[in-house]
């Protein structure tokens, strides 16, 4: 055995000895999000160094967890002096990769297809800029949106894998293996993955050092460039190339298919409670599903592309959570913050109980000739539910009835109203039987 | 034998009603009850009397008017005087009837029920809840006895079907009562409007409260007084405890004029149509709906304001029954009946004991007095436990008060005032009175374990 031998075998099991630690990351990530392990989940998550930035940029405040603040600012800290720290040690999604990637060399013997990416300086993808920008443009500019569905923050590892173990999207997320197992285990890494590109740009300082480092050293050796390396390299960038055009081609779908989606969508739907402004929710929004579980009352579900933001796509808001008072009787309850506490990015602003009411969802309106009042039956619920005392009663002489309205200023449009609302439209026509006597309005409209 | 056995004319003969029953010319000797109604004197030439006894109101030379001191007959003396037939007074007088001791109910008009029948408010809410996502049905006792015996009568209620709210029919209910308060050997009282209280002449020792003793009723022969061991307001308007002195808040609140239409079973509209807007409620009876009407919110008690609201309403009902008979199809739609009572929902509330209030009811507060348990009609059909407390005023003694007109806050008055409720508060509140007069102790006191032991003999649910 030749020195060179024994060094690869020690780094051989090391590497077997981290691959099986992180493969317990994994699953232990897998469990809590499957069998409702929220709080490691969100903890998890909060050390992710992408959603770690974003999140203080957004909601000026420190994870809230004091030990996890600390974890992730230390992982923060680390990630700028090892490189991907976090891919390597901590992020769930990247063992996955490994795993993956791992399984594969040993099914197929053949290195995963490599793009030469990881050295750093020289390729730097031109995708880290761009996430960068369209991360940080929409934080710093309220005005300003991401023009197509990828926001950054939808990709961070975390939280993706989180949403697709939740089944947001089953598909995508056995594509994503599949795409793993066989092909490029390393294209999401060091192409794609927003959180891994933002590591490289926490580690430049250290990487240029280390690289002006080597350089001297080199030019002390003055050594010539392996022919075989070089022959490698070229056809590297052909197939990088080649994927290259192939992701285009697949965006370019994916866009007109969206754009068709919005132009029917429904585009008005409510955020939770405290939720950031549009650009910066869809920005933020790491679309964990955090909210959506600490929900006590099931009001949060997932954007599908039926709801879309006014935004020229639908997909902006694919995936990110909004309020649905139509699927059961279930309201915003006066005395809960649990979507606001679980939110791990600051998507949804860190508000509070007392506070809750300066954040309200929308206002609610009436359809005076859906009320029962309108046709003199006996109906007062509206008014008796509503926990803010926003609904009065008003005698009209004309419709010779009390006919509801509201006090728009004590409105939150917690909707508990318009789910207890018997009202609909039946009175007129059988057809119109979902319409509601109550609904909600957008706030500002 | 049960009395709906019986015709309805020998229901008359029994109960000897009016001048009905001498003008149908039944004189059988075991007509006994007629026969206490006709007197000597009911002569077809009357009775020549020269006015010197009448004791008019005089106006003083300043302008004001008084009323000058003067004996009033007492017609009679009772245990329990329960004031005000309507479906808390009728289950009040029933229960405390059943528990044997004597029982007087007297009211205003010529028929039991209140708004219920002479109000056309014939739509039941409130009587089920929901516990833990489980519909339970929280109006037992009598009530739930009334609404099985409606449905043993033709045309007595529909959509009695569990978790429904049904409707009963305001004629049909007028009869059941008749059978069920002459079957527990009331006494009663029609045509007499209470309109004063009569206190002992020395207050309670203890609390130095006014101790009330009866009422004094306005009646045709003059005011006529009723003395009582226990007295129910179950006027609605608290016609009693308010000239009794008992502290209660005066509110405004809707009053409106339900009626009913017939003929629907013969309309015909159009295809594609638009329903007209005031075609109102299912009824028992086919082809009959009922509409309701909310009305403004003013003082209920305030004989200025009813009467402009009753020309009002007749209106603007007239107007609603032409819109709909001016719409194709509906041509045969006619006005059959508007309420022979105006709607009256909220006036006087008696500051109890204890008051109930929307949040503690939704939070579920437990009482250790709790004579029953009232539903929630709104959309969360709470219960929640009526406390004893609150139908006592605070500071008057041996009143008790039951219905819509219990100790609660507005909007929990808005829960309490509905039937059901109004049956399980009036049959507390008869209990209650019931065992105080047999037990010779004042209202407030009487023994709560006891009125509970009662109540749930009378098959009511306490929780
Ligand atoms: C328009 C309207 C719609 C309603 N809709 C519904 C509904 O859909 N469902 C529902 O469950 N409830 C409804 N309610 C409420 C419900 O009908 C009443 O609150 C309930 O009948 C009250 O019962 P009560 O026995 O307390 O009083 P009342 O029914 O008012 O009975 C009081 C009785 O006392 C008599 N009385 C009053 N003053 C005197 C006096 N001085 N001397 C002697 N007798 C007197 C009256 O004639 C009457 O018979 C409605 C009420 C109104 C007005
Ligand atoms: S505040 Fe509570 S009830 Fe309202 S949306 Fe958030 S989690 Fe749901
Ligand atoms: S949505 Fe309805 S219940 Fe909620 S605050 Fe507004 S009016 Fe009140
Ligand atoms: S709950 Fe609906 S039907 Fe009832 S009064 Fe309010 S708006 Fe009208």
């Amino acid at each position: 055995m030749t020195p060179r031998e024994t060094v690869n075998q020690g780094a051989k099991t090391r590497r077997a000895f981290m691959l099986g630690f992180r493969l317990l990351i994994f699953l232990a990530f897998v469990g809590a999000t499957l069998f409702g392990g929220d709080a490691l989940v969100r903890k998890v998550m909060q050390t992710s160094p992408a959603l770690f930035l974003a999140s203080i940029l957004t909601s000026r405040r420190v994870p809230t967890d004091l030990v996890f603040g600390a974890i992730s600012g230390a992982i923060f800290i680390a990630c700028a002096f090892r490189r991907r720290f976090f891919c390597r040690r901590v992020c769930p999604l990247g063992a996955c990769v490994d795993v993956a990637a791992y399984a594969r060399r040993r099914l197929f013997k053949r290195p995963a297809l490599r793009f030469g990416a990881t050295r750093v300086l020289r390729p730097f993808p031109i995708l880290a800029l761009v996430w960068l920008a369209a991360l940080l443009v929409p934080l710093l500019n309220r005005n300003v949106s991401i023009p197509f569905d990828l926001t950054p923050l939808a990709f961070d590892p975390t939280s993706l894998l989180a949403s697709w173990l939740r089944g947001d999207a089953l598909g995508v997320s056995l594509a994503f293996f599949v795409g793993c197992f066989l092909v490029a285990s390393y294209a999401w890494r060091f192409q794609v993955c927003p959180c891994g590109l933002f590591q490289d740009l926490l580690f430049l300082p250290t990487a240029i050092v280390q690289r002006i480092r080597k350089r001297l050293r080199k030019k002390a050796l003055d050594k010539a460039p392996n022919e075989v390396e070089k022959e490698r390299e070229s056809s590297t960038t052909r197939r990088n190339f080649l994927l290259g055009g192939a992701t285009c081609a697949v965006v370019a779908l994916f866009w007109s298919f969206a754009k068709r989606a919005a132009s029917n969508a429904r585009n008005v739907f409510f955020r939770p409670p405290g939720a950031l402004p549009s650009p910066q929710f869809e920005t933020l929004c790491s679309q964990c599903g955090q909210c959506l579980r600490a929900c006590p009352t099931r009001i949060l579900t997932t954007a599908t592309p039926q709801f879309a933001s006014s935004l020229p796509l639908a997909s902006t808001t694919r995936g990110t959570p909004i309020v649905l008072f139509e699927r059961g009787d279930g309201y915003c309850e006066k005395d809960c913050v649990a979507c606001a506490d679980a939110c791990p990015t600051g998507a949804i602003a860190p508000i509070t109980i007392p506070t809750k009411p300066s954040y309200p969802i929308a206002t609610a309106v009436f359809r005076l000739d859906y009320c029962l009042l309108y046709y003199q039956q006996e109906c007062s619920i509206c008014r008796r539910e509503c926990p803010y005392d926003a609904i009065d009663f008003v005698w009209s002489d004309e419709e010779y009835a009390s006919l509801p309205t509201i006090r728009e200023e004590a409105c939150v449009g917690c909707g508990r109203c318009v789910v207890r609302c018997p009202g609909a439209g039946d009175f007129v026509d059988e057809e119109e039987k979902h319409v509601k006597a109550l609904s909600l309005k957008p706030r500002d409209v | 034998m049960f009395i709906s056995e019986l015709t309805r004319r020998d229901m008359l003969k029994t109960l000897g009603f009016g001048v009905g029953a001498a003008a149908l010319g039944i004189g059988s000797a075991e007509d006994v009850a007629r026969a206490d109604f006709v007197r000597k004197e009911d002569k077809t030439t009357g009775q020549l009397l020269d006015g010197s006894q009448a004791t008019p109101c005089k106006q003083l030379a300043d302008g004001s008017i008084v009323r000058p001191a003067a004996n009033v007959p007492k017609i009679s003396e009772t245990d329990v005087l329960v004031v005000g037939g309507g479906p808390a007074g009728c289950c009040a007088a029933i229960a405390a009837a059943r528990l044997g001791v004597k029982t007087t109910l007297v009211e205003r008009y010529g028929h039991f029920g209140g708004l219920a029948t002479g109000g056309l408010v014939v739509h039941i809410l409130g009587h089920w809840i929901s516990e833990n996502g489980k519909k339970i049905q929280a109006t037992q006792g009598i009530g739930e006895e009334m609404m099985k015996r409606l449905e043993g009568l033709p045309n007595g209620i529909v959509n009695r079907e569990f978790g429904k709210n049904p409707t009963l029919d305001a004629e049909v209910y007028k009869y059941l009562l008749v059978e069920m308060i002459t079957e527990a050997n009331i006494e009663v009282f029609l045509h007499s409007w209470a309109s004063d209280a009569i206190i002992a002449d020395a207050p309670d020792p203890k609390t130095g409260a006014p101790v009330v003793r009866g009422a004094v009723l306005q009646t045709k022969l003059g005011p006529q007084a009723i003395i009582a061991k226990q007295v129910v307001d179950t006027t609605g308007d608290g016609d009693v405890f308010v000239p009794a002195g008992a502290a209660h808040t005066q509110r405004a609140y809707e009053i409106g004029l339900p009626y009913r239409i017939g003929n629907l079973d013969r309309v015909n509209p159009p295809k594609d149509a638009k329903r007209p807007r005031y075609l109102g409620d299912v009824t028992p009876v086919a082809g009959v709906k009922w509409v309701n009407m909310a009305g403004p919110s003013l003082d209920g008690v305030d004989v200025k304001t009813l009467s402009k609201l009753e020309l009002q309403h007749r209106k603007q009902i007239w107007k609603q029954v032409q819109e709909v008979r001016n719409t194709p199809g509906y041509e045969n739609v006619y006005l059959m009946e508007t309420a022979p009572q105006i709607g009256v929902r909220i006036t006087r509330v008696i500051e109890g004991d204890a008051t109930l209030t929307l949040a503690e009811a939704k939070a579920g507060k437990k009482y250790d007095d709790c004579v029953g348990i009232g539903g929630a009609w709104h959309g969360d059909h709470i219960g929640w436990q009526i406390p004893y407390r609150s139908m006592t005023p605070k500071n008057v003694e041996n009143i008790i008060t039951a219905g819509r007109s219990i100790s609660a806050e507005p909007l929990m008055s808005d829960s309490v005032r509905v039937i059901p409720n109004c049956w399980v508060s009036g049959q507390a509140a008869g209990v209650a009175a019931a065992l105080a007069a047999k037990s010779n102790v004042l209202a407030r006191n009487v023994s709560i374990p006891d009125v509970q032991k009662a109540l749930l003999e009378q098959k009511a649910y306490l929780g």
